[in-house]
């Protein structure tokens, strides 16, 4: 039974229609480029990106702060299905969860490469390496990451193998294991989140409102990107998503979009009326400071695509438009993207604590390998959803013949 | 010799391709071996003494007396086997225009006067000058955050780092609040004529700092930076002897500490009342090579 099923799944990740061929070679293509420029790293060193002294977290880290929002959002799909009993979004929940595992393997492998010593990743393991925990927030973000990938994981494939095997779900089993997903995705959100705030040297991040807005932006950008994903998965699959899951969601996005501006005006005002001399980073990102300017576009463009958002999602009729929806989405993702990446990071770290400022952007190995990343991400997602469909569309195993709706 | 099609062209270059990067697998476990266990091999010189029991060391910078010649700097690079991929080394030398520690080119000029600058000027007797290093905190938020525990401070007040453990994560330079730290972009190299064997040598992706001359303070000398100074502007001490110079000073002496707020406990003083500066001690020395250009 278990070598059929293999060999069915294989095959379904294996064949499909042109388009599907064209998305993994394009991806494929894109990996490949970004693996061939981390030889280039571990040859060099880390010296081949734009990282110095001054600027010691850069364009890596900022995508492993935004995947780790994209990861969380898996619960905004949790929450209205399991909790409310929203059954719409029942057919979605899965592909969130496979999001999810996607997401937190980039941050795992963005991770990696980060480090300067990548190959003592080990003395990061518990018990086998040398862990500082409670004190270190770095062990319990490796604790919390770990934890939800491996939850994630667990739902996914226990769901999809009981469905294939044409039986329905042990609720006394998935059931703590859902509830326990929401803390737990609210939790790897909040300590990535206090990994920044922790930090007294950098005033531009030690504030409590770091928290809230990680969570009010990860629940905008992950669902962005899901609504956009579950159009294509409607139009290209079997799988029937109904217009109200699709509404639903958009319709929480709104109002998390609302809290994260909120939250960015509160920022604003609190620089600007106490006016300390905090304010530096703050006036590098926004205004440019001392003639280095180099963020100012990106932030002021990504603060109006959110706010245009906002403005499109929060009048119904328009929501309900998916032409404008995707709009909506689109400027989201891009928003949420660079202020939570280069708005986050790179300013935290200009001026430096003994006011040097070092322009820092992104070099092309950087930007090549993060593209590598995002590919295998990608690849990750698209093959897990694919075998996701499949099996329960009832293309592959006995979906069809589960008794009762679950 | 079969004729080399294409799967078979695939499959050597791949194999070529990992075996570019396979590290050399004794060299391997030999450092598997040294981060598990942390012994010196055989022959081995010990880098870390075991800390002074009873002691509680810090530093003491007059800033009335320094004149900027960034002796201290230079000595310190080479006594430590810092290498010129490091830059700037361990001691950082601002010229400040008073005696506060703002350094930092703060927006207000009234209330912070004009700012500092780390590059090197023209000596002059009318401005501060004020060494920036490790102040090997006494709650180091460095030591806190380090994940693996690589970086720890010892009974005796000093914050060192085991060069074995550190994954090069660099959340400890993040989390300090002077700049202190310093991380191996490169792979670094020291001519061998000008190694200091007292003093391990780093590989690339580890992160350093001053070490308050572990190798020498543990074993009863001064820092070198201490040891150069020609006007002497800075003494290092054992605060819990009751003889000490730098307890006196900073008993007596008007004084502050960076950055003070932040509670990090630094253990670095600096002394504020303006002194005769001997600036006959100056000479020029060439500045070390600026890398990609750091702006004020």
């Amino acid at each position: 039974m278990l070598i059929d099923a293999i060999n069915e799944i294989f095959k379904i990740v294996t064949t499909g229609n042109k388009k599907y061929k064209m998305w993994m070679g394009f991806l494929s293509v894109l990996a490949l480029i970004g693996i061939s420029f981390v030889f280039t790293q571990i040859d060099q060193g880390l010296i081949a990106t734009n990282m110095r002294d001054q600027v010691s977290w850069g364009w890596y880290i900022a995508n492993f702060t935004f995947l780790v929002g994209l990861a969380a959002a898996a619960v905004v799909l949790v929450i209205p299905y399991y909790i409310y009993n929203y059954k719409p979004i029942g057919e979605i929940v899965l592909i969130g969860e496979i999001m999810a595992v996607a997401a937190v393997s980039m941050c795992l492998m963005f991770i990696l490469l980060d480090m300067g010593s990548a190959e003592r990743f080990w003395h990061l393991i518990p018990y086998i390496g040398i862990f500082n925990w409670p004190g270190s927030i770095l062990t319990w973000d490796v604790i919390v990451l770990n934890m939800y990938l491996v939850l994630n994981l667990t739902l996914v494939i226990y769901a999809l193998a009981k469905t294939y095997a044409g039986k329905p779900y042990k609720t006394k089993f998935i059931m703590p294991l859902i509830f326990f997903s929401v803390p737990a995705a609210i939790s790897i959100h909040t300590v990535t989140a206090f990994l920044y705030l922790g930090a007294p040297a950098r005033p531009f991040w030690n504030a409590a409102i770091l928290a809230p807005r990680f969570i009010a932006s990860a629940f905008c950008s992950g669902p962005a990107f899901m609504l956009i994903v579950f159009q294509i998965i409607r139009k290209t699959t079997k799988l029937k998503i109904e217009d109200k899951a699709l509404h639903k969601v958009a319709e929480i996005v709104a109002w998390c979009m609302a809290v994260n501006l909120f939250l960015l005006g509160s920022e604003v005002f609190k620089e600007m009326y106490s006016a300390t001399a905090h304010i530096e980073p703050f006036n590098y990102l926004w205004f440019g400071l001392r003639g280095n300017d180099q963020l100012v576009p990106w932030i002021w463009t990504a603060v109006i695509a959110n706010s245009l958002a906002f403005l499109i999602l929060i009048v119904p009729s328009i929501r309900k438009n998916f032409f404008m929806l995707n709009i909506a989405c689109g400027f989201m993702f891009y928003g949420v993207y660079i202020e939570k990446g280069m708005g986050l990071i790179f300013p935290g770290f200009i001026p430096g604590t003994l006011g040097e400022i070092y322009n820092y952007m992104p070099n092309t190995l950087e930007l090549w390998i993060s593209l590598g990343v995002w590919a295998i991400g990608l690849m990750i997602f698209t093959v897990g959803a694919k075998i996701c469909i499949a099996i329960k569309t009832g293309e592959i195993g006995h979906a069809l013949e589960i008794p009762s709706d679950h | 010799m079969k004729k080399l099609d294409r799967r078979e062209f695939v499959k050597l270059a791949s194999v070529a391709g990992a075996g570019t990067l396979m590290p050399d697998p004794l060299k391997v476990f030999a450092d598997a071996v040294d981060q598990l266990f942390g012994k010196p091999r055989q022959g081995q010189i010990e880098y870390v003494p075991k800390p002074v029991a009873n002691a509680k060391f810090g530093m003491v910078i007059d800033l009335g007396k320094c004149i900027g010649c960034r002796r201290c700097m230079y000595a310190c690079k080479l006594e430590n086997n810092v290498p010129d991929t490091i830059s700037p080394p361990y001691i950082m030398v601002f010229e400040t225009e008073a005696a506060t520690g703002a350094i930092g080119h703060y927006s207000s000029p009234e209330m912070m006067g004009k700012g500092s600058t780390l590059f090197y000027t023209k000596l002059r007797k009318d401005k501060w000058y004020m060494p920036v290093q490790c102040n090997h905190c006494d709650d180091a938020p460095c030591v806190q955050v380090c994940p693996t525990g690589a970086s720890y401070k010892d009974p005796d007040g000093l914050v060192i780092i085991d060069y074995d453990k550190c994954i090069g994560c660099r959340y400890c330079m993040t989390a300090c609040p002077y700049g202190a730290r310093r991380f191996n972009w490169w792979e670094p190299h020291v001519p061998k004529d000008r190694i200091n064997p007292l003093v391990p040598l780093r590989r690339h992706g580890v992160v350093e700092k001053c070490t308050f001359c572990v190798h020498r303070t543990r074993r009863g000398k001064f820092t070198r930076c201490v040891e150069v100074c020609p006007n002497k502007a800075r003494t290092f001490g054992n605060f819990n002897d009751p003889d000490s110079e730098v307890r006196k000073l900073v008993r007596n002496e008007r004084n502050f500490r960076l950055k003070e707020v932040l509670n990090t406990g630094p253990r670095i003083w600096y002394l504020t009342k303006p002194k005769e500066k001997h600036m006959q001690w100056y000479k020029p020395l060439p500045p070390p090579t600026n890398i990609r250009g750091i702006r004020q």
